[in-house]
């Protein structure tokens, strides 16, 4: 189903439609919540939240950027919306639930952890353009900044991202034998 | 796509890859779904109140606390209302059944007679019978309205009475008796069918009451509805207390009439206003609503349409949140005129999104109305010293069901039939 044929059938009020709509675009969002909540159940509980409202203003999409961008964008207001409300300055903490996504590689969860090790902004902008795969302009109307930010973010979050994943140097030692 | 803008290390592509593969557990998905969709109105034709009760309410907390009657149900109290033909106190909880088998309180409900009181899942009471319907906001703030005349839903006193109000389209519902439930003789009425939704999907059915068989009074409700979480309902009945029908109205709450208020906007549309002319196109402003949360509409005379984002301004004040674009550019939905006592009327809104509280509106505004012929921006009207009508909430007045209330319905009761006070 096109995408446009699914939002008509949504606003119809076709429940199929809007279960076929949080499978196709729900896992998208809550990835990209999820690397910027503390916890997973509150990514779970800001994306559910946003889905909501998107399903109830879907009249008011139209279609100039695409669904997916949209519903990133609703997310992250939620997200902005509930930081700013509870002012938390604690640092993310190893998470102790059960992960909701699965990871099928040590590289996924080695590049889980560096994400948790750089700043927020830059993390958004590596996990909207080179996860999500939306291009700068969308993450840049994501985010509401220019793309030229969005550009020098996500270069400066790939050089930090490499240098966290890139593999300690060996150490060579050289045993001279005693003669 | 990506962004080959330097060369990421050949470790981060690799990763980037393998985290992008990752997929979501499906009882996540499964449990999103649910949780989302519950919040979601979609059409049936089978009747709304039946997916209502089959799903439950939504995944929210619970905002305020329950006042939990303790069960005080006997045998003796059954007997009692039995022999007396008495409907007396009933008190009503509906439950979700989450994945793990636990129970959800979602919502709950005393009825007397015709009055009733319930509190949802958000913390709304509400309190009806009696001619009005009362809302004590979770947010605050009480709106009091004309109750409409609509049929019995999920409160008849009688289980034969609730089957047969809700589930009597179904062509066999069957009863056993003298079943043992909780440690005593119970009515079990069974529904097994299939309900056909808005869409023609087949969505098959499972529902069972227990009734008390001497008082045919409800005792327990389960319902499984395919694509839905399971819901329980219970029933008890303890003895009388006419103060649990009563809102608990803290002192100094703002109470707004909503059926005042929608007459006072009718009477403004049929009147005259203050006239503007921009580029050859007149705008004659009638009255301005505004709630705490920000949302302000003006109501005007005006034949054209504008876009979203190009609605209301009120000078001295920030309030759309959304960044404007080019007029009628296709990023925002289109707000066409209404009919109104056979003249068109506008509302133009501030485009709003997101939860504020605490926006304070002065007793009067300028105000700034966008003026359009076709897709072309003629300028703006404005308007100095406009009084600001208060509303508990601009679109809940104004726009119940998405549309102005005066229209067919549209959720505002002028025009329906409701209930004469003395009639319950």
């Amino acid at each position: 189903m096109s995408e446009a044929n699914l939002v008509e059938r949504v606003r119809g009020g076709d429940r199929e439609a809007s279960r076929e709509f949080v499978r196709r675009y729900y896992p998208s969002v809550l990835r990209f919540l999820t690397t910027l909540c503390p916890n997973p159940s509150d990514a779970e509980e800001l994306t559910q939240e946003a889905f909501i409202k998107a399903l109830r203003g879907l009249r008011k999409f139209r279609g100039d950027s695409g669904l997916r961008t949209w519903l990133h964008r609703i997310a992250f207001h939620e997200y902005t919306h509930r930081r700013r409300a509870e002012r938390s300055t604690l640092p993310i903490p190893e998470s102790t639930t059960t992960p909701i996504f699965e990871a099928n590689s040590l590289l996924a969860l080695d590049l889980e952890r560096a994400l948790r090790c750089v700043p927020e902004e830059l993390r958004a902008a590596f996990v909207l353009c080179d996860l999500q795969e939306l291009s700068m302009q969308e993450a840049a109307t994501v985010l509401s900044v220019p793309v030229g930010t969005v550009k020098s973010r996500l270069h400066t979050a790939r050089k930090r991202l490499s240098d966290l994943l890139e593999p300690e140097p060996e150490v060579q030692i050289h045993v001279s034998q005693t003669r | 796509m990506s962004h080959r803008l330097d060369n990421p290390s050949e470790s981060l592509s690799r990763a980037t890859q393998a985290l992008r593969n990752s997929s979501l557990r499906q009882d996540a998905l499964d449990r999103a779904e649910d949780a989302i969709l519950a919040h979601v109105p979609v059409r049936s034709k089978t009747p709304s109140r039946l997916l209502l009760w089959a799903a439950g309410f939504g995944a929210a907390a619970l905002a305020a606390a329950f006042v939990l009657m303790p069960a005080q149900t006997s045998a003796a109290e059954m007997m009692r209302i039995a022999a007396k033909g008495d409907i007396g106190l009933r008190h009503m909880r509906t439950f979700r059944v989450e994945p793990n088998g636990k129970l959800l309180l979602t919502s709950e409900s005393f009825t007397d007679g015709a009055q009733t009181r319930m509190i949802d899942a958000y913390g709304n009471q509400y309190a009806y019978g009696k001619g009005r319907i009362e809302i004590l906001h979770a947010e605050g703030g009480v709106t009091v309205e004309r109750q409409p005349r609509k049929p019995e839903m999920m409160n008849a006193p009688s289980a034969t009475e609730l089957l047969k109000i809700n589930f009597g389209q179904h062509p066999k519902i069957s009863l056993e008796k003298d079943v043992l439930w909780e440690g005593r003789n119970v009515d079990r009425h069974t529904i097994d069918t299939d309900n056909v939704d808005g869409r023609g999907k087949t969505l098959r059915l499972h529902l069972t009451m227990v009734s008390d068989p001497e008082s045919d009074r409800p005792l327990e409700m389960r319902a499984k509805m395919e694509g839905f979480q399971a819901s329980v309902t219970r029933w008890d009945y303890p003895a009388s207390n006419p103060g649990l029908l009563k809102l608990p109205i803290p002192k100094g709450t703002p109470v707004f009439d909503l059926n005042e208020q929608r007459a006072e906007i009718l009477e403004a549309v049929a009147s005259k206003g203050r006239r503007a002319t921009v580029g050859g196109q007149s705008v004659e402003l009638l009255q301005l609503w505004a709630d705490a949360t920000g949302r302000a509409t003006a109501i005007a005379r005006a034949d054209y349409a504008y876009p979203y984002d190009h609605g209301l301004e009120i000078e001295g004040m920030k309030l759309a949140t959304e960044p404007k674009s080019e007029p009628f550019s296709g990023r925002y939905a289109i707000v066409k005129p209404h009919l109104a006592k056979g003249r068109p009327i506008q509302l133009f809104t501030v485009y709003r999104t997101g939860n504020h509280q605490g926006v304070k509106f002065a007793d009067s505004v300028t105000v700034r109305l966008p003026v359009f012929r076709g897709e072309k921006l003629l300028g703006y009207a404005r308007f100095k010293d406009v009084p600001v009508h208060r509303a508990w909430s601009v679109p809940f007045l104004l726009e119940p069901m998405n549309q102005p209330f005066w229209l067919p319905n549209n959720g505002g009761n002028e025009g329906q039939e409701t209930v004469a006070a003395e009639e319950s």
